[in-house]
């Protein structure tokens, strides 16, 4: 399959790429690693007139810290942020996670930025930024604003950005010591569109009480789901096996996947289920271990 | 040289990224055409209008059914045609009708693919939607759509397989065991998909590329269906990059390019995307049987009887019922079945036609006679390993001749099995499997035992089934003046290695190094007619007995030659390490380049020998062989999310003698690895409309390596009795017992012999259930 004719724009600045967007609004779509963007292209499925390459944009492809909050230019290949010590040292559920995108030619080509732009909610990147509290930066021939990760997302494949915004940056605020994390996916293979997956954080206090408690689901739901009734839960109990248990039970009980032909709804909420108890177990076991090479 | 695990000669061009493929060929001036095919799945099309097509920038021309017409182009043949089938022939573009959704209704021809692609969505078709019919039960029902309302029924070909008198053996004492199973339909994935390339050239002939496994069979069918004296085309096999069986018979398109190419004299071009592989190259597998077994009480198989209906898709494709057939008469596989029938109907209904498919039936039958037998070990209270030791053919009734006329060429199965269990250590999994479960883990082991037919022959058994090719192979010998061989086979190789394969054996018999010998393959211009070619695991067997026939004979004649050289008797001279020497005395020796150079010249050879080293010999098979393995396999399952771990797979093969244990290793792997794709990922999916929902691979999931687990191979070698060297056919054997010995596994896991595994795919969902 070839694409549909297309106008192809490569700017050379942001500001350029911003203009662009507000010329051409609904007809323009904008390509950075192409991972998404290029095979729906070849399929005839996305036809956009204009295409608006951001990706050789060196002012947006960075990672970097700032007061202790990590700082990632939309355009970083996810290799970049697999590989990144800093990443590693301060966030590493985000290592992990983009570990499980994919696979090493798809993390090569592929962007922070544009995975989620995507809005896949059985994307990893994604369901990273909604478990750590990111905001994103958005930029436009109007103006910039920072969206919360929560708030960005508004459905399968779709965000709140408008057709002119383009999203520039990534800020992930600092993970308090002690927190301990799990990110787990089941997917019909490695490197394929998980069937379910969670992301989880815990902190415990000194005795042992759950202090903080994160839990975020993949695929479950339209968007990455925060399951704020688990965490509610979790927050304040002591972390044991039936509680975990009992927290991935809240998490996943008024969810309704969409099944398809690799899975059912039901299928798919049930391992929603047992995902979240794996990485809430992984959590509570790295938030231990922290805690007791702490005393 | 034979037998020895020589690396392969292709190997380096091929990794490197020098191989040729028939995409990498592109003439000057070449244009590219594009296939509108159906949207929908049943409909009479009432129009096709391609005047907006025709104006698009780029267009060199645009055509459907009733220019092919005009052109009194013909139709495609069926390639296997049993007794009193209807469909024997199938048209290249969809006039009147189209059946399913892919079907070629129309050919643009533009500058570039881009151009001839954007063209394809101009041309306008009207078509009155039919009701549609996707499964095989409901195309049976008398109330069904029909697809062909002339033929008055969805079942376009009937045949019962079999002997003894099976009912006769389900009386009142007989333990009886059924089930109603169902294979689902998946297929053969080369990583290469069709692509063909015609050029005219200037003495009015054209020279055709196609990505197939059969050159010589293509040239034919291609002009039988333009009219054509198979003088006026060459066709080419270049690298291939897999073909398993659906490159096993030319498609409308090849014979399209040629036409295109020749009537506008101008290079054509056609490469197909993967979406497009996916509906228009044929798909496989997918059967639903109704099956009967009686045994005795203490699991002895008295008989087995039933029904297969074959989803043939929308037409009958190239293969008719043979999938089917073939299965059905291997079915008895292993076991000692003295009653048996099958009655085999082939249907349509409104999805991509079915055909070919490395194992071609087999896997189903045995995933169908290795579910009853598990059931039955259920009933007469036996481990499944010692009811098919009960069961198996004895070394001792070799050659034995099974009850669908296969007369299997000798091995011992039960020495594989029993192998293979303590491989696997049956005995020690069964003891250790008991502790699992107490605490909590599902683990599995399964054995399956199997045979194989391979390299299809002899030619006249070919004709009385249907087949429409013959099953022999004719290879050419010819020895230069300093001594480097030159091999003529018209088979292709889509990837097998055929080339270190065929040349071991030359080089064996002529006592020199591969390096020596040169092997040209699957070109019409260039090499034998080869029938029918890389089909029916028959290059290493049927061909492999042709080399060794026609280096033979060269052999023969230069050890004359070099004997009148010598002064020795020619009987007492030997060939090797490149050199011609009296047995007894290596000091009498030539080398054989001085031979060939005298062969040559003519000026002094022994009387009745005539100059020059040119050998042809063709080989006719007596039958075919017949390969046999044990495969074993354990497993465990995730209950939380259903994954399905393999934990050992142990394949216990004879392939009777191996040119080249590396390469026969290659095949066992590669064709578990896909038996696991097939078994466990692998399914084309339709939605209730008929449309095709996996038209890519993130959809279509073929196994990768962290899907495989290792395959532990050891091999018996019982030379084939009809075939010169005693090959066996490998190439589909290790395809046969996978969906079987895992399924049975999965059944071992979670302690059932009931019907939930009487379906595939073993997707982690119904595993997930299985173990809830």
């Amino acid at each position: 399959m070839k694409p549909a004719p297309f106008l192809y724009e490569r700017p050379r600045s942001a500001d350029e790429a911003l203009a662009l967007l507000a010329e051409h609004g609904d007809d323009a779509k904008v390509l950075a690693g192409g991972q998404s963007l290029v095979p729906m292209l070849n399929f005839r499925l996305a036809r956009p007139a204009v295409i608006v390459d951001i990706a050789r944009l060196g002012e947006l492809t960075f990672i970097s810290r700032h007061h202790g909050t990590l700082r990632i230019g939309a355009t970083t290949r996810q290799v970049a942020g697999e590989r990144s010590g800093l990443v590693a040292r301060g966030w590493p559920m985000l290592t992990e996670a983009i570990r499980w995108v994919a696979h090493p030619q798809v993390r090569n080509m592929g962007t922070i930025g544009g995975s989620i732009a995507h809005a896949d909610p059985a994307a990893e990147l994604p369901v990273a930024c909604v478990a750590l509290d990111a905001r994103v930066h958005v930029r436009s021939a109007r103006g910039a604003r920072a969206v919360p990760a929560r708030e960005l997302f508004v459905t399968h494949l779709t965000t709140q950005l408008a057709p002119d915004e383009l999203l520039t940056e990534i800020e992930i605020p600092a993970v308090a010591p002690g927190t301990g994390w799990g990110f787990v996916e089941f997917a019909r293979r490695h490197g394929d569109f998980a069937l379910g997956g969670a992301a989880a954080q815990l902190r415990l206090d000194a005795s042992g009480q759950c202090e903080r408690a994160t839990l975020t689901l993949m695929t479950a739901a339209p968007v990455p789901w925060r399951a704020e009734d688990a965490e509610r839960a979790l927050t304040g109990s002591e972390p044991d096996d039936a509680t975990l248990a009992e927290a991935a039970r809240v998490a996943t009980a008024d969810l309704t996947p969409t099944g398809d032909i690799h899975g059912s709804s039901e299928y798919r909420k049930s391992l929603a289920q047992a995902m979240a108890l794996r990485a809430l177990t992984a959590a509570r076991e790295r938030a231990a271990a922290s805690e007791a090479s702490d005393t | 040289m034979l037998g020895r695990r020589v690396a392969r000669i292709e190997d380096p061009r091929l990794l490197r990224g020098a191989g040729r493929y028939t995409a990498d060929v592109s003439p000057p001036g070449a244009v590219q055409i594009a296939i509108v095919r159906s949207p929908v799945a049943h409909a009479r099309l009432r129009a096709v209008d391609l005047e907006r097509a025709r104006r698009a920038p780029g267009v060199v021309g645009a055509w459907e059914a009733a220019d092919l017409e005009r052109w009194e182009v013909g139709e495609m043949p069926v390639g296997w045609i049993s007794a009193g089938q209807l469909n024997v022939s199938n048209p290249l573009l969809a006039h009147d009708t189209v059946r399913y959704v892919g079907q070629p209704i129309a050919v643009v021809a533009a500058d570039s693919a881009y151009a001839a692609e954007d063209a394809a969505e101009l041309v306008e078709l009207e078509l009155e939607e039919l009701p549609t019919v996707l499964d095989v039960e409901t195309a049976v029902a008398p109330d069904a759509p029909l697809l062909h309302p002339d033929w008055g029924s969805n079942v376009f070909a009937e045949h019962h397989e079999g002997g003894g008198d099976p009912d006769s053996r389900f009386d009142g004492e007989a333990v009886v065991v059924e089930g109603r199973f169902r294979i689902h339909r998946h297929t053969g994935t080369p990583l290469e998909g069709r692509c063909a390339v015609a050029q005219p050239e200037p003495d009015g002939r054209v020279t055709a590329w196609l990505s197939m496994q059969v050159p010589h069979h293509s040239r034919t069918v291609v002009c039988q269906v333009l009219g054509w004296g198979e003088d006026r085309l060459r066709v080419i096999a270049p690298d291939v990059g897999g073909g398993f069986g659906v490159k096993e018979f030319p498609y409308a398109e090849d014979a399209l390019v040629c036409l295109l190419a020749d009537r506008l004299g101008r290079p054509v071009r056609w490469v197909e995307d993967r979406r497009e592989h996916f509906l228009s190259a044929v798909h496989a597998r997918e059967q639903t049987w109704h099956v009967e077994l009686a045994a005795d009480a203490d699991g002895r198989v008295r008989a087995i009887r039933g029904r297969v209906l074959y989803d043939a898709g929308g037409h009958s494709s190239n293969q008719g019922i043979g999938v089917p057939r073939v299965g059905v008469g291997l079915m008895p596989g292993p076991y000692d079945i003295r009653h048996f029938r099958i009655q085999i109907l082939g249907v349509v209904t409104n999805k991509v036609p079915a055909g070919a498919y490395r194992g071609f039936g087999r896997p189903q039958a045995t995933f169908v006679i290795e579910r009853l037998l598990d059931r039955l070990a259920a009933r007469v209270e036996l481990d499944p390993a010692e009811l098919r030791r009960r069961n198996l053919i004895g070394p001792e009734r070799q050659p034995y001749a099974n009850i669908c006329g296969h007369t299997y060429d000798g091995g011992d199965y039960p020495r594989a099995f029993e192998r293979a269990l303590e491989l696997i250590d049956h005995d020690g999994f069964r003891a250790r499997q008991h502790e699992a479960r107490a605490a909590g883990r599902l683990t599995g082991i399964a054995a399956t035992p199997v045979v194989v037919a391979a390299g299809l022959a002899p030619s006249a058994v070919l004709g009385a089934i249907g087949l429409q090719v013959g099953g022999y192979e004719t290879v050419r010998c010819h020895m230069d003046p300093t001594g480097k061989v030159t091999l003529q086979c018209g088979s292709a190789s889509q990837g097998q290695g055929h080339a270190t394969t065929l040349a071991q054996a030359c080089a064996g018999a002529l006592g020199l190094e591969i390096a020596d010998v040169d092997v040209h393959l699957a070109d019409t211009d260039s090499t034998p007619y080869a029938p029918a070619s890389a089909m029916a695991s028959r290059v290493g067997s049927v061909a492999g007995g042709a080399v060794l026939m026609a280096s033979r004979a060269l052999a023969r004649k230069l050890a004359r030659i070099a004997a009148h050289m010598l002064e020795a008797d020619s009987g007492d001279v030997e060939l090797e390490g490149g050199e011609a020497f009296v047995r007894g005395s290596r000091s009498r020796s030539l080398p054989l380049a001085a031979v060939a150079h005298a062969a040559h010249l003519g000026h002094d050879l022994p009387e009745g020998i005539d100059p020059g080293l040119e050998t042809a010999e063709t080989f006719e098979p007596p039958s075919s062989s017949y390969p046999y393995a044990t495969h074993a396999a354990t497993v465990e399952l995730d209950p939380a999310t259903g994954a399905l771990r393999i934990l050992r797979y142990v394949v216990v093969s004879d392939c009777g003698t191996m040119l080249n244990p590396s390469v026969v290793e290659g095949q066992i792997r590669g064709a578990v690895a896909q038996g696991i794709g097939g078994a466990v990922l692998e399914r084309l999916a339709y939605d209730a409309g008929g449309q095709l929902l996996t038209t890519s691979f993130m959809d279509y999931l073929l196994p990768t390596a962290l899907d495989v687990p290792p395959v532990e191979i050891e091999h018996l070698e019982t030379p084939a009795t009809g075939i010169p060297g005693g090959m066996k056919g490998i190439g589909e054997a290790g395809i046969v017992a996978p969906a079987a010995v895992l399924a049975g596994a999965v059944a071992d896991a979670v302690g059932t012999s009931g019907p939930e595994l009487d379906r595939l795919p073993l997707d982690p969902e119904r595993t997930w259930r299985l173990s809830a």
